[in-house]
Formats: C-alpha cells, sequence, structure tokens
C-alpha cells in the first residue's frame, strides 16, 4: 500500500513537472524562434540605426549634441526632470560617461518654490536636465538655469 | 557586412575562455573533468584570471587598463602550459574515458539549451544593452574605468561625483574594460554583452555536472531541460543573461568553486580552481566574500565531519582548505583596499538601510515578507510554473534527499537566501527590496539549489520502466 501510495506521488509529480515542461518548452520555443527570426532580419543594420530604433530620433540627436558640447574629459550638473522611478538621470549619465556629473535633484523639488534655491557647484558649467527616453535631455547654462528656477518659484512655467 | 561585424563579440569571450582552457590544462584535477565542464571551468577560471589579474595589477601597481597589459595576461596562462607541455609530456586524456553517446533526453536537453543560449546571442549581438542596474552602475563604472585606464577613476577616488554604488566590486565591469579595450570598441558599441551571455551555458554545464555527481543522467538532464526553460536566468532585463548584471556571474563563480571544493577529499588542483573561482565571486558583488567564505566552511566542514577520521586531519588535509582560503583572502584584500580610496562608498545605502531595524526585523517582517515572496516565486513571466512543479517533486521525491551531500549543498543554498533575508530585515522599504532583488538572490543559490532538486528528480523517476532509470546509482 505504501509502495503504491509513493509509486503515485512520484508518478502525480512526474506528470507536473512534465507539464511544466511542456508549457515552458513551447512558450521558450516560440520566443526563440521570434529572437533568432528578428535578428537575421535586423543582421545589417547599422549600430547607430538600432539605437535610433531603440531610443528614438530626437533622444539620440540630444545625447549626440551633449557629447559634442561638453568635453569627454569634462563636468556637468546633473537634474532629474521625471521621476526616480523612470530612472532617466542614470540613462542620461551613462550615455554622457566618461564625463563626470555632479548631481543636483529632482527638477519638481529644486522648483517647488519652497527649498531654497540650491547653491550650485563650483566648476561645471553646464547643466543637463534629464528624461527617460524617448524624451530628449535638455542642456542649459548654469546661469539660465538658475534663471529657469527663479522663474518656476515666483510662479513661472 | 554589418552582420559580420557583430561576431566580434566572440573575440571578446575568446579573451578570456583561451586562457581560461590553458588553466584548465594546468590543473591535473580539472583537466581530468569531461570536455563540457572543462569548457565552462575554462571560461570561468578565464574571467576570474584576466579580469581579477587587471583589477589587482590596476590597483596595487597601477599598471594601465589598455591592450599590452590586457594581452599579457591573457597569454600567461597558454604560456605557461606550452612551457608545461614542453618539459613533461602531459599524458593525454587517459586519465577520463571517453563518454557514453547521449540518449534522447540529453539530445532534448541540450538541444533545448543551446537553441535558448542562440537567441540570447542573437539578441546580445542586435541590440544595445537596455537593462537597469547594468547601465546605472555596472557598465557606467567600466566606461569611467576605461577612460582613465584604471581602476580607481577621479570618479570614483574623489567625493562629490555622482555615482551609484560607487563601491560595488568591479571585477565584471574590469572584463568589460578589458572587452572592449581590445576591440577598440566606440562608446555605443556595446560588445561586452557577449561575456555576460556566455555565463548562460556555462551556469547550465555546471550545474549539470554537479548534478552528475550524484545522479542519474536522466534526472541531471531533466533538471538541466527544466532550468534552461526558466524566463528569469535566461532573458530577464533584471538579472538574466540578456543584462549586464552581476548575479549570473556571481551563480556561476560561486557554485562551481563551492563544487570544486565538495570532496572528501580535493586535490591541490581542485583547491586552486576552487579558491580562483570564489575569490571571483568576493570580486564580483558585495555578498560575495562572504558567500566564498561560506562555501569554503561548508567544504571544510563536510571533510571533517563526513567520513574522514579527524586523526588523519593534521596530516595535510587542510592543505586544500587553506590553499584555497590564502586565494580568497587575497581578493578580500584587494577589495578592501581598493573600497579604502573610495570615499562615499556607504553613502547610497545609509539612505535605504537601517542595521537597528534588523531586531526584531528579522523575525516580524516574516508575515510581511512572504506573501511577496510567494508573488516573486509564483511570476509566470519570471519563472513560469516551474516552482509549483519543483515543490511537488521535492515533495514526492524527498527519499532522494537522504543523502550525505543533502546538508553541505542545502546550507551552500540557503547562504544567499539568507543574505537576502537579511537585507530585507534592515532595509526601510523591505517590500521594493524583495521585488527587485529576491529573484537575483534566488539565482545565486541555482547551483546547489538545482543539484538539491536533481536529487528528488531522479528518486521521482524511479516509477518509469527500467530503461529510464537505468544509470540510477546512488552515490554518498
Amino acid at each position: 500500500m505504501t509502495s503504491f501510495v509513493g509509486s503515485a506521488c512520484r508518478a502525480l509529480a512526474l506528470a507536473a513537472f512534465a507539464l511544466f515542461l511542456v508549457h515552458s518548452g513551447s512558450l521558450t520555443a516560440l520566443r526563440s524562434w521570434r529572437w533568432l527570426a528578428q535578428a537575421a532580419s535586423l543582421a545589417d543594420e547599422k549600430p547607430p540605426a538600432i539605437r535610433r530604433r531603440q531610443l528614438g530620433a530626437r533622444y539620440l540627436s540630444a545625447i549626440e549634441q551633449l557629447r559634442r558640447t561638453i568635453p569627454r574629459d569634462g563636468e556637468y550638473l546633473l537634474v532629474r526632470g521625471g521621476t526616480e522611478f523612470e530612472g532617466g538621470q542614470y540613462w542620461v549619465r551613462f550615455e554622457l560617461a566618461p564625463r563626470r556629473a555632479r548631481f543636483l535633484g529632482s527638477l519638481s523639488e529644486l522648483a517647488d518654490g519652497r527649498t531654497p534655491r540650491p547653491l550650485l557647484p563650483a566648476g561645471p558649467r553646464w547643466v543637463v536636465i534629464a528624461y527617460s527616453e524617448p524624451r530628449p535631455p535638455v542642456l542649459m547654462d548654469r546661469q539660465d538655469f538658475l534663471r529657469i528656477l527663479d522663474d518656476r518659484s515666483h510662479g513661472g512655467t | 557586412m554589418a552582420g559580420i561585424e557583430k561576431l566580434v563579440q566572440l573575440a571578446g569571450v575568446a579573451l578570456f575562455a583561451v586562457p581560461g582552457a590553458a588553466l584548465v590544462e594546468l590543473l591535473p584535477a580539472l583537466r581530468a573533468l569531461p570536455w563540457g565542464q572543462r569548457l565552462a571551468y575554462a571560461y570561468l577560471l578565464g574571467v576570474a584570471f584576466v579580469a581579477g589579474g587587471l583589477y589587482a595589477l590596476s590597483h596595487f601597481l597601477a599598471v594601465p587598463l589598455r591592450v599590452p597589459a590586457i594581452l599579457t595576461l591573457a597569454l600567461a596562462p597558454a604560456g605557461g602550459w606550452l612551457a608545461m607541455a614542453a618539459r613533461h609530456r602531459f599524458p593525454r586524456r587517459a586519465d577520463h574515458p571517453r563518454g557514453r553517446r547521449w540518449n534522447a533526453l540529453q539530445i532534448l536537453a541540450f538541444g533545448m539549451a543551446g537553441v535558448v543560449f542562440l537567441s540570447i546571442l542573437a539578441e546580445v549581438f542586435i541590440n544595445p544593452l537596455r537593462d537597469w542596474d547594468g547601465r546605472m552602475t555596472w557598465a557606467a563604472q567600466a566606461r569611467y574605468m576605461r577612460a582613465e585606464g584604471t581602476v580607481d577613476p577621479a570618479v570614483l577616488t574623489q567625493p562629490g561625483w555622482y555615482l551609484t554604488h560607487s563601491w560595488y566590486p568591479a571585477l565584471m565591469p574590469v572584463a568589460q574594460v578589458a572587452v572592449l579595450e581590445l576591440l577598440r570598441a566606440g562608446d555605443d558599441e556595446h560588445f561586452f554583452r557577449a561575456v555576460y551571455a556566455f555565463f548562460f551555458p556555462v551556469w547550465l554545464l555546471i550545474l549539470y555536472g554537479g548534478a552528475r555527481r550524484w545522479a542519474s543522467r536522466n534526472a541531471a538532464a531533466l533538471t538541466t531541460l527544466a532550468v534552461a526553460l526558466l524566463p528569469f536566468p535566461a532573458i530577464y532585463r533584471g538579472g538574466g543573461a540578456v543584462s549586464a548584471y552581476s548575479d549570473l556571474p556571481l551563480a556561476c563563480f560561486y557554485g562551481a568553486g563551492f563544487l570544486l571544493l565538495l570532496a572528501l577529499r580535493p586535490r591541490l588542483s581542485a583547491a586552486v580552481g576552487g579558491g580562483l573561482l570564489l575569490a571571483a565571486a568576493a570580486l564580483t558583488k558585495n555578498e560575495g566574500a562572504p558567500l566564498a567564505l561560506w562555501a569554503l566552511s561548508v567544504a571544510a566542514f563536510v571533510s571533517v565531519f563526513a567520513g574522514v577520521p579527524r586523526r588523519r586531519l593534521a596530516g595535510g588535509r587542510w592543505r586544500p582548505y587553506m590553499l584555497a582560503a590564502g586565494i580568497v583572502l587575497a581578493a578580500c584584500v584587494l577589495l578592501l583596499s581598493w573600497r579604502v580610496g573610495i570615499p562615499d562608498r556607504f553613502e547610497s545605502y545609509r539612505e535605504i538601510i537601517s542595521w537597528s531595524t534588523l531586531w526584531p526585523g528579522v523575525i516580524t517582517r516574516v508575515p510581511l515578507l512572504l506573501p511577496k515572496i510567494r508573488l516573486q516565486m509564483l511570476s509566470l513571466a519570471d519563472w513560469g510554473t516551474f516552482w509549483l512543479a519543483a515543490f511537488v517533486v521535492l515533495l514526492a521525491g524527498w527519499r532522494g534527499l537522504r543523502r550525505r551531500v543533502t546538508l553541505p549543498l542545502l546550507l551552500a543554498a540557503a547562504a544567499p537566501l539568507g543574505i537576502a533575508w537579511i537585507a530585507y530585515s534592515v532595509s526601510l522599504d523591505p517590500v521594493e527590496s524583495v521585488r527587485t532583488s529576491w529573484n537575483r538572490f534566488v539565482l545565486q543559490a541555482s547551483v546547489p539549489l538545482m543539484i538539491l532538486l536533481t536529487l528528488a528528480v531522479d528518486d521521482v523517476l524511479c516509477v518509469l520502466p527500467g530503461r529510464w532509470n537505468r544509470d540510477r546509482h546512488l552515490r554518498p
């Protein structure tokens, strides 16, 4: 009797495992086929075209402009334009590396009128306001940035 | 033409595989393994040796992370192997018999794993990196290191620069730098992605080889097939082989290093291999160092308390463990020395953890966190119905777990999950921590965990007719 119960349990377990294999196997086969077919169709695409397709043309041209403006060994002030969970500041920092960033915080907090106007760290001339793709980052001079903060905290947009 | 250019990433993989293959030939314990295992260990040892060596040379001796140093380090093991071959004339493969032909289940498992791996390669060859931590932490760190040619770039050593988790161990970023430098890649050419992708077949091979030590080939093949079908380790952007997260590499280093040392009498060459892999684990992620020390302790514990008479331990039985521990401690010294130069090294953690909640949080958070963990494990997108099936198999095949090796495997699998639980106990937002990291901790524990599952699968298979469990064999 014990042996029968043991065998039945094992058979059930094997069935559960087999079910998983069939279900997952078919999904995996479909996905793999899709990925391989996509790779075959895009194999001749040049890296810039792939980046444009993935990140958006406006975002990419903004990144290119930032790279041209800020020297490769230069530095900039980084401001988060969107929410923290969009990660825009990380993606822009990654695209601009090895340019060094000093982080000022989120634009909404800096310009809410309640937070004291920040003392910008000495050095970096440029301020980059980062958004998540496909919304392009914005580049401005530090004086322009301070002016915008003043405008916003006095009720401007 | 652009299609062919994409394959250049394979040269980056060879940068680690070739020196690793030479290292395997230099270590008799590894040379005796079946060829699939040798390939897997070669890749891991190559990454450990080349990236770890560059890490140490750059930090201690200020050697620039440029092509001359990269190639010298990559060619050194091959030179050593050639010198040894000339002197000793290695016995050719007499020490391991030719493997039997694969059966249908093995062909299915390896074939399916191959298809999944090809699709991962297709993804990484075609697309740029689009994950979260890869771009936020690891690849960003690599870019700063590459630009200055050192593992101590100004952005790390000067205060105030914006870099997330600047004190995370940098083995994988150094590996990225080595590949990008060798291939003269531009900023937008993410040629390091294939290096991460190759950890997927390596992980499967290590798992299969480990499973075969204690289970039948059908059980090992079935588990490997199941694991190859899991979405999370393969295609998940938050830690799988298509990402640039360090969790899959850590799972490989930790699992493979532990398996090499998990023997009643590990050879000195196995200890060197195991030590190198665990040292790489320590240099791969924060939790790597405690995991490496834990793996060493568990393996030594097995030797002391499981079968070896204690009086014989004095006669050099400790030597392999001391050797492995020495290599791991050297990696820890490198890590600590490197971190000393990073001024705000714990800043980002101070905002998200508080040690004061450890007690009684470690107990009182159980009702809050267990349902969240269950949600992660039952996520169809990440794991399919794998954990449900695995749970049923473990229940039905529990007799397969009545083995001497179960306890050390269980202890090794529990360590990453224990670290996760401590992290959640001190986290100021434990629910979010579970959501973003639980699956990755499971991945880190995966090698010993899946071997345990294989033991249960082996027992469950005995319900089938003879040909399915013909080579079942109970080893300790």
